[in-house]
């Protein structure tokens, strides 16, 4: 099939990036997204160009490396679908597709199509994990989760962190991300002594990193390819007035890294 | 101590002010629309009820303080949210494919300033004197030896005008929408999480956002061709 491709080109993060087109005349439809372009790059290598820069890694859909916009769809059309795990089946033979980086002042484009995300990273930094003590390991029954918390906070642990939630709202929030990470150790014991101290570090590190607030649209919760729902930024919201309004004074700025 | 600064400065927190502000005004929408069905009952029904509310001068103040607070509150702090939003994404995309947002979502920042306008305008109209017979209202008047406004005669002398008839009818479509997404967002905002809670509280408040704008559409409407004079 033959698919045009409107591909954002930038050298890197200060210069001024722009559209070039390209098409290609026999992809397979049994491609993956991420195929088809290795076989542009390797037409462009041979005709002496520079190959679209982009991200990958498992190819998987697990690691959370891919990540960029099919026309205005980050990873493209599909639900629940990473664009690794994308296949060129999903596209109809003559179309147009534009690949744009993901969007956001806190994922400065490196070159083409790869964003530098290490902000999700710093938000992590502040937070996102538990201080235990070394030791010997407790008994497996001895903390007991309900089935409804586990499942809830095992479905926010399947983010991968790709950046796609950043890159469908429409307001370059990264609540959805910063609620998964909050919630899964939220929902369950081990969470509960850092719980209010973890909110605020991690949603004040959000916004200082740039990210724009929640207008609960919901565009994240569609384009994310592991489902993460919604329902986890109220969450955190309302830990993050319940620590504000009822928690702790201390709050914030701990000793701890945090 | 809470830190209300940090509080309003955070994107949780104002979206937090968001939520309580626009509760206020929202609850205040659904009173006010079951007032205005008043006006079906007749002049007599509709000015007891305006004098009624007259009664107590205080708690009239009182009333006008706090919903004053909250526009205030929502308006301004609607502000930093939109300038955190554009600066959060300097480059827009070249094709943008919604499909998880809303319309009514994706156009609060439309109906936003409609219902802003509506209420100064209204309050002009209806609730502040205006000086003599100006544009904003055709023929304002007290009821007769009271404090009180003639709101029946107020009201149907205004919206009998096309003009203001169907600029209201189409502000209050407008407030539909922006009260539609509220009502969606405003329990996320305020951390309720439960999927239950959230889908009763959801529902409850739609169905109110219905009931304020289709109630006051009807209004309009039955002023406008003239069932109501
Ligand atoms: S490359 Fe690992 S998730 Fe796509």
């Amino acid at each position: 099939m033959k698919i045009t491709l409107q591909v954002w080109r930038q050298a890197d993060k200060s210069s001024a990036g722009n559209f070039e087109s390209y098409t290609l005349d026999s992809v397979s439809e049994h491609m993956s997204f991420l195929e088809m372009l290795d076989v542009l790059n390797e037409e462009l290598s041979v005709q002496g160009k520079e190959p679209v820069a982009f991200e990958h890694d498992c190819r998987e859909g697990i690691c959370g490396s891919c990540g960029f916009v099919i026309n205005g769809r980050p990873h493209g059309p599909n639900p629940k679908t990473t664009v690794c795990q994308l296949h060129m089946r999903s596209f109809k033979d003559g179309d147009q597709l534009v690949l744009e980086p993901f969007r956001a002042a806190a994922f400065p484009v490196i070159k083409d199509l790869v964003v530098d995300r290490s902000a999700l990273d710093r938000i992590i930094q502040h937070g996102g994990y538990v201080s235990v003590n070394t030791g010997n390991p407790q008994d497996a029954n001895a903390l007991l989760v309900s089935k409804d918390d586990s499942d809830k906070a095992m479905d926010a642990a399947a983010c991968i962190g790709c950046g796609a939630c950043v890159a469908a709202c429409p307001n370059a929030s990264g609540s959805l991300f910063t609620s998964a990470k909050i919630s899964h150790l939220a929902l369950l014991p081990q969470g509960q002594p850092e719980r209010e101290r973890r909110v605020v570090a991690m949603l004040e590190q959000h916004d200082a990193e740039g990210f724009g607030p929640c207008s609960q649209h919901g565009e994240c919760e569609v384009a994310c390819p592991k489902g993460i729902k919604l329902t986890n930024i109220a969450r955190m919201n309302g830990d993050y007035l319940w620590a504000q309004l009822l928690g702790s004074p201390r709050v914030g700025g701990s000793a701890d890294g945090g | 101590m809470i830190d209300v600064g940090r509080i309003w400065r955070s994107s949780a927190g104002a979206k937090a002010v968001m939520a309580v502000s626009g509760m206020i005004l929202f609850g205040f929408t659904v009173v006010h629309m079951l007032g205005n069905l008043n006006v079906f009952l007749g002049r007599e029904a509709m000015n007891d009820y305006g004098a009624f509310l007259h009664e107590v001068p205080d708690l009239l103040l009182v009333t006008r303080v706090v919903l004053l607070t909250a526009l205030v509150a929502h308006v301004v702090t609607n502000i930093k949210l939109m300038q955190d939003s554009a600066k959060a994404r300097p480059q827009a995309y070249k094709v943008v494919t919604p499909k998880g947002s809303t319309l009514y979502s994706r156009t609060m920042r439309i109906s936003g300033p409609i219902v802003l306008t509506f209420i100064v305008l209204h309050l002009l109209n209806l609730t502040f004197h205006p000086v003599g017979k100006n544009w904003l209202h055709p023929d304002f008047r007290l009821q007769a030896g009271g404090h009180a406004p003639d709101a029946f005669h107020n009201l149907t002398t205004l919206l009998s005008q096309p003009l203001w008839g169907i600029f209201y009818v189409l502000a209050n479509l407008g407030l539909g929408l922006h009260l539609f997404h509220g009502a969606f967002a405003m329990f996320r905002s305020l951390g309720v999480s439960g999927d239950r809670q959230l889908g009763s509280a959801r529902m409850a408040a739609t169905g109110l956002a219905v009931a304020v704008s289709g109630g006051n559409v009807l209004l309009a409407l039955a002023i406008l061709v003239g069932l109501v004079k």
